[in-house]
């Protein structure tokens, strides 16, 4: 293949599956969860 | 002014609302239009403006039709009539906003016509109609198909059988509801759609090398030659202000902002829910099924066949050729025969077709919200009442598709409107509401801060990029487009009649927002 042709096909498809990856990545991350404290007094 | 907002659906899930987003995003549009954009406008260095665009037009303009479409869902509108009149206190706002009724309901019904045909078509390919054709073999069988008066092929009835069904898949699952219809479609359309394209583009890029016959010498011809076609960059392009508008267009497009169909979607997002990564998420999925599927499979297959020159013989006639001539005539010589011939035509028609049903039922949202919450029908009722229209008007474009009748459709509702609405809900949604609280709006449940960088974007650099746009768009098209400039005689009337059926589209829309703002008055939905 063309090596110009080749750069830019795979510059565009790097960008665009990195985009996609990566947002699907950040968006599959659960939302931290914050655990109840234990009650005052509870820990030695 | 203070309205009440009565409780409305709300999506199942994030990624069932990312799908039907991205859905909504991905049509004919990625798999047809793209490849030949990209040919016609600089190969390779087509991509430098597309993403530059991508980046200053299409995720702006998507965080801006999620943002409006909450902002106005958070107020009990799913439409963008309600939607502009609850960003802009003013009587204006929502006659303004009749382009966001008009566009979807105009684009739905031709859209749905076009959809019909990848119907037709996987049918065909089922049944071997198309398999052992020539050419002009095929050329003659889709003439057939959409000329009516030329059934040489085809019965005239079989095209209004397809397009029949096609509406009536279509408003039967938006009959359904946001969660049972919408996003189901999604959930199990967006994954055959990926998988299909996937297992063609495999296929496609494994062909090897074939003989091709050019000016009378035999050549070998393969895949590589044509992502070389497609991609080999020719660097005076970029100085063309064509390539860049035409890089511009293609974005709008496959992104499908300025029609009014994301934003009756975002409606039902809560003030919980985050619209900047799940916009970036819907974006960037459209982009995929479009660069890395789309890129990679009419124009690599089609150059493999019949050589760079045959693929611009083939496809001069359009995309449609593309896709309905030249991809039936790539599988016929698939090695495997009749069954490869089938399975392929079956998977390149299917995932045309749910490109296109999760696209129309997106288009179909926005006029049913607003009957639906405006007049106190049901979903169903409304779904039916729409569907017999689609029906009734969708003839028009059966009989008179030769005569251009869908082409003025296509143009000032699929593609001048476009940008219309986009510059309007672009002045409302950021200079009317104020820069400030657009970027509070877009924060609000935000899973991640938009960089400061877009804020500037957004508020300046969208405006004046669909400004200028519009203002070449008039210049270079609309005006000439509207005088019929080269467009035979025997054209004219059809084409006349199609606007006075867009204009009747239009009156009525407004007719109907008037009657809903006076019902809403009346019953104390809005207080003046």
């Amino acid at each position: 293949m063309n090596p110009l042709a080749l750069a830019f096909m795979a510059g565009a498809w790097i960008f665009v599956l990195g985009l996609t990856l990566w947002s699907f990545r950040k968006l599959m991350k659960p939302e931290p969860s914050h655990e109840p404290l234990p009650p005052p007094g509870s820990i030695p | 002014m203070s309205e009440t907002a009565p409780a409305r659906e709300a999506w199942g899930s994030r990624i069932g609302l990312i799908l039907a987003m991205a859905g909504n995003a991905v049509g004919l549009g990625n798999f047809l239009r793209f490849p030949r954009q990209a040919v016609e406008n600089g190969g390779g260095t087509f991509m430098i403006p597309y993403f530059i665009a991508f980046l200053l037009v299409g995720i702006p303009l998507m965080w801006i039709e999620w943002g409006v479409g909450r902002h106005g869902g958070q107020r009990g509108h799913g439409s963008i009539p309600g939607m502009f009149e609850s960003i802009w206190k003013h009587p204006v706002a929502k006659y303004l906003g009749v382009l966001g009724l008009f566009m979807p309901v105009v684009v739905l019904i031709y859209y749905c016509y076009i959809e019909s045909w990848t119907l037709a078509w996987t049918w065909f390919s089922l049944t071997g109609a198309t398999q052992g054709l020539d050419t002009e073999g095929m050329r003659a069988f889709f003439g057939s198909y959409v000329g009516l008066d030329n059934g040489t092929v085809h019965g005239a009835w079989v095209p209004f059988v397809f397009f029949f069904i096609t509406i009536v898949i279509n408003f039967w699952v938006v009959s359904k509801g946001l969660t049972a219809g919408i996003e189901r479609l999604a959930k199990i359309g967006m994954p055959v759609l990926f998988i299909f394209a996937a297992i063609l583009v495999v296929r496609v890029l494994t062909l090897g090398s074939h003989d091709v016959m050019v000016d009378g010498v035999v050549q070998q011809s393969s895949p590589v030659d044509g992502l070389n076609f497609m991609y080999t960059p020719v660097w005076s392009a970029l100085a063309s202000p064509k390539v860049w508008l035409a890089a511009t267009g293609q974005i709008f497009f496959t992104l499908s902002v300025g029609m009014g169909s994301l934003q009756a979607y975002a409606s039902y997002l809560t003030k919980k829910d985050d619209l900047v990564l799940s916009g970036v998420a819907t974006a960037a999925t459209n982009e995929t099924a479009e660069v890395v599927l789309g890129g990679s499979l009419a124009i690599p297959a089609v150059v493999t066949f019949f050589g760079v020159a045959g693929a611009v013989a083939i496809a001069k006639g359009g995309s449609f050729d593309l896709g309905f001539i030249a991809m039936p005539l790539v599988f016929n010589q698939l090695p495997g025969g009749a069954v490869m011939a089938t399975l392929a035509g079956v998977m390149w028609f299917g995932l045309l077709f749910f490109a296109g049903i999760t696209s129309s039922v997106a288009m179909a949202t926005p006029a049913l919200s607003f009957i639906e919450e405006n007049f106190g029908w049901s979903r169903k009722r409304t779904a039916w009442l729409l569907g017999t229209i689609a029906v009734l008007l969708g003839m028009c474009h059966l009989i008179w598709y030769t005569s251009g009748f869908l082409d003025e459709w296509d143009y000032w509702a699929g593609t001048f409107g476009l940008v219309v609405l986009a510059l309007v809900e672009t002045i409302l949604f950021v200079w009317v509401m104020g820069p400030d609280r657009m970027w509070d709006e877009l924060h609000e449940g935000a899973a991640m801060r938009i960089p400061r960088f877009f804020k500037f974007v957004m508020t300046y650099i969208t405006p004046v990029f669909l400004l200028v746009m519009m203002a070449w768009w008039t210049v270079q098209d609309a005006i000439p487009t509207l005088l019929m400039e080269g467009k035979p005689a025997a054209e004219h009337p059809a084409r006349w009649a199609s606007r006075a059926v867009m204009l009747g589209i239009l009156v009525l829309q407004l007719w109907l927002i008037k009657t809903a703002w006076q019902r809403r008055v009346r019953d104390g939905k809005v207080v003046a």
